[in-house]
């Protein structure tokens, strides 16, 4: 089963969405009206802190932005497959730069895991830049000598 | 009194005071306080502080202060005018605790109860009149707890304080009944003109939610209509009351919490889960480093 | 993907009829060209043996991997809607040899040398053709013996090419490792601690030892243990699950989680945050009086995460 990813939406006009990753889980897909609930609670205190309410329950969260070289994408499967043999489409919306993620009452921290997690786009490149083709064979075999070929 | 800044911001507490009048920089003063709005489901709780010099407590019987409770509305807010026409003599500050900050205080992972918001507002004020150069002297203060271990607590905070915590201060002592005037029509006021930030959009919040007390039909009734299925509520009510969080459990969608209570727990599979995967293949294990990001190999995009 | 907790019992808001939506963190070359888009295909994971989802850019120039950063409890605000899974798909080149390896592996059993577009075919991941377009033909001498030039060229794996190509992999993660300070040694990386903690300064064997057992993440665990071998790492007994499972593959299960375990203990403890850990009521009160109490909460941890690798 192959998923082909539509990227026709991705330089649209409209702006991209707004996104929240909360320190809960919602059992819940679909719309929700977080513009009217949600956005308005949103205080940011100045030092990088954000702070909201969701459910009553106090959350304090920080804005991730993506390194440089990556973009974010939302992708939707607008018609759902009707059998295996039928290839899946995923519609690309506007691209993000951002994202605002939420503990409950921590503050953000370079030791959350989500932060962490985000520096994986940078270290896989030193398991997955080509090598330095002259130290690896170590001339054991005949060859040009290239330019460095990392990217 | 000036709400502006509550009104501003809804979310947040606020503490709102008179001018401090000079003469209870000099004159020995007493001070009463008292609450208004403790058991409500809905809107703000609000701390009243008033104080004046020890020789004005026969002005203050003469003014006619008692018990809010038995007092009308209208009353209230006459008395709360002479309260503050007397501005040479009397001062008041009011604490707002927002719905929002008491839900979030007492919904937090380290479990902060009202009893203890209750206290440590009070004895903010009271820290807040001794910085703001008042002689305090004596202290009065209603509390619907234990009053003995609370006295305990507070003498211990201001040693030089004489300190008075009983109940029904506020029937006993004028000047825990100006105390409790200023706290009610604060909280009345807050809850008349609460501004709804969830009313965007065209969408409309009624104004019938009865006294707020979960007892109240009126207010039951408009809590059931109420809720958002994923939000639960506006900002106006306490998640943290039963009444409020029975209704969600009811009739909005399930939110899991990590630090949820055990039979919350059970009814998930995930705690098997942990035994199960005992005989796991150690090929489909990643280093250390990915499980410590919570990061995985995607095999599919599943719906 | 993980089983989702919790959806079975109240039933309601799983929403089986309503758009699932993924967010997912791509190199912008990825999406620069709009024509004929890239594609998710399933390809055999040369370490699991089981597939993985990979992502080839447009005319199959890149291979990259996704990878899920999945904690529990999160779900997405996505605009005006909700998407209950809270995953956050990442998606980073691969190196296309590592995907490669397996085939070339198998098929030197026959000692032939072959054309690398015969090697590189499978029934069940057929997708695994695109792969060569990925490749540079000369890249393949990393891990082949080549014989003949240009269009008739034939590769037979060899492992010491190989192992010298992983070494140097495993050199730069180690690099990469020490410049991003990322914490080898013991728990997770806690700057805001540090120096409440012994300073133990990780030494250029930690950092080895660790990046061999991220490669391995890439290899199978026969492959891992030549590897390190090869390159004299020393793991302790109890430290040979980090590199790579093979030497501790025959091990009893039971001794090696404990060890995965404690590592995650001491980042739990370090950290502080019970969200890291499920706890019934009663053990996070455990946890609360003594914080060693969490060494056996740990215990539980490792296994779970693995278990949401085996979905």
């Amino acid at each position: 089963m192959s998923v082909e990813v539509d990227l026709s939406g991705v330089n649209g006009e409209t702006a991209p969405p707004k996104l929240h990753l909360l320190p809960c889980e919602i059992e819940h897909t679909g719309p929700a009206q977080v513009a009217q609930y949600f956005t308005p609670s949103i205080r940011d205190n100045g030092q990088g802190v954000l702070q909201a309410s969701f459910r009553g329950r106090e959350l304090r969260g920080g804005t991730v932005s993506l390194p440089d070289g990556y973009t974010g994408l939302v992708l939707k499967e607008k018609h759902k497959a009707v059998s295996d043999e039928e290839a899946r489409v995923f519609h690309a919306g506007q691209k993000f730069q951002e994202f605002t993620y939420w503990n409950m009452e921590t503050p953000p921290s370079r030791n959350d895991a989500l932060q962490k997690a985000m520096h994986w786009l940078d270290i896989s490149k030193a398991i997955h830049a080509p090598v330095d083709r002259n130290i690896s064979q170590n001339g054991s075999h005949t060859r040009v000598k290239l330019e460095d070929s990392s990217p | 009194m000036n709400l502006c800044d509550f009104e501003t911001d809804n979310t947040k507490s606020c503490v709102v005071g008179s001018e401090v009048p000079d003469v209870t920089k000099g004159e020995p003063c007493c001070l009463g306080i008292d609450e208004a709005g403790r058991g409500p489901v809905l809107g703000p709780m609000v701390y009243g502080i008033c104080y004046c010099p020890l020789s004005g407590q026969d002005r203050l019987k003469d003014m006619g202060f008692a018990d809010s409770k038995t007092l009308t509305e209208e009353q209230r807010e006459k008395l709360f005018e002479a309260i503050a026409g007397a501005g040479e003599f009397m001062g008041w500050t009011i604490h707002i605790l927002a719905p929002n900050a008491i839900s979030n205080c007492m919904l937090r992972r380290s479990k902060y109860n009202l009893n203890t918001l209750s206290h440590d507002t009070a004895i903010g004020l009271i820290q807040r009149t001794l910085d703001s150069g008042v002689n305090l002297q004596e202290v009065y203060v209603d509390t619907v707890g234990d009053a003995t271990k609370y006295q305990d607590k507070l003498k211990g905070i201001f040693p030089d304080l004489d300190i008075t915590v009983t109940p029904k201060a506020d029937a006993k002592f004028p000047i825990v009944s100006a105390a409790s005037i200023c706290a009610k029509v604060a909280r009345d006021r807050a809850v008349k003109g609460w501004t709804f930030f969830e009313e965007k959009d065209g969408n409309s919040i009624s104004r019938k939610f009865g006294s707020g007390y979960p007892s109240d039909p009126e207010t039951k009734k408009w809590l059931a209509s109420m809720v958002e299925p994923v939000f639960g509520f506006p900002q106006f009510v306490r998640f943290s009351w039963s009444t409020a969080s029975k209704i969600l459990d009811d009739k909005a969608v399930p939110v899991n919490w990590d630090d949820e209570d055990e039979d919350e727990k059970a009814a998930t599979p995930s705690v098997m889960s942990f035994f199960a995967a005992k005989g796991e293949d150690p090929k489909q294990k990643k280093h250390q480093y990915f499980q410590e990001r919570f990061l995985h190999t995607v095999t599919d995009f599943g719906s | 993907m993980p089983p989702r907790r919790g959806s079975g019992e109240k039933g309601r808001g799983s929403g089986s009829e309503e758009k699932d939506q993924w967010v997912v963190v791509v190199p912008d070359s990825v999406t620069e060209s709009q024509d004929g888009g890239p594609t998710f295909v399933k390809l055999l994971h040369p370490k699991t043996e089981k597939s993985g989802m990979f992502l080839f850019s447009k005319e199959n120039q890149q291979v990259l991997e996704v990878l899920a950063f999945q904690e529990e409890f999160r779900s997405w605000f996505i605009g005006e809607s909700i998407q209950q899974d809270g995953s956050l798909h990442m998606v980073t080149p691969v190196d296309p040899l590592f995907l490669v390896l397996p085939y070339l592996v198998k098929a030197y059993e026959s000692g032939m040398y072959m054309p690398i577009d015969q090697l590189i075919s499978d029934d069940q991941y057929p997708e695994c053709t695109r792969l060569l377009s990925c490749i540079n033909t000369s890249d393949l001498e990393h891990i082949c013996d080549v014989k003949g030039s240009g269009d008739v060229r034939a590769c037979r794996y060899s492992e010491e090419r190989t192992l010298k190509w992983l070494k140097q992999k495993v050199e730069q993660a180690a690099d990469k490792l020490t410049d991003s300070s990322v914490k080898v040694t013991g728990g997770a990386q806690l700057l805001t601690f540090t120096h409440s903690l012994k300073t133990e300064q990780a030494s250029r064997d930690d950092y080895l030892r660790y990046a061999c057992g991220l490669v391995s993440d890439y290899i199978s665990a026969d492959l891992s243990k030549q590897l390190t071998q090869h390159m004299g790492i020393k793991l302790p007994e109890k430290k040979e699950v980090k590199c790579g499972e093979p030497p501790a593959k025959k091990a009893k299960l039971s001794s090696e989680i404990p060890e995965a375990a404690e590592d995650y203990s001491k980042f739990a403890v370090k950290d502080d945050k019970p969200k890291n850990t499920k706890m019934t009521a009663a053990q996070r009160a455990l946890s609360k009086v003594d914080k060693t109490g969490m060494k056996s909460i740990s215990s539980f941890f490792s296994p779970k995460t693995a278990a949401k690798n085996k979905k």
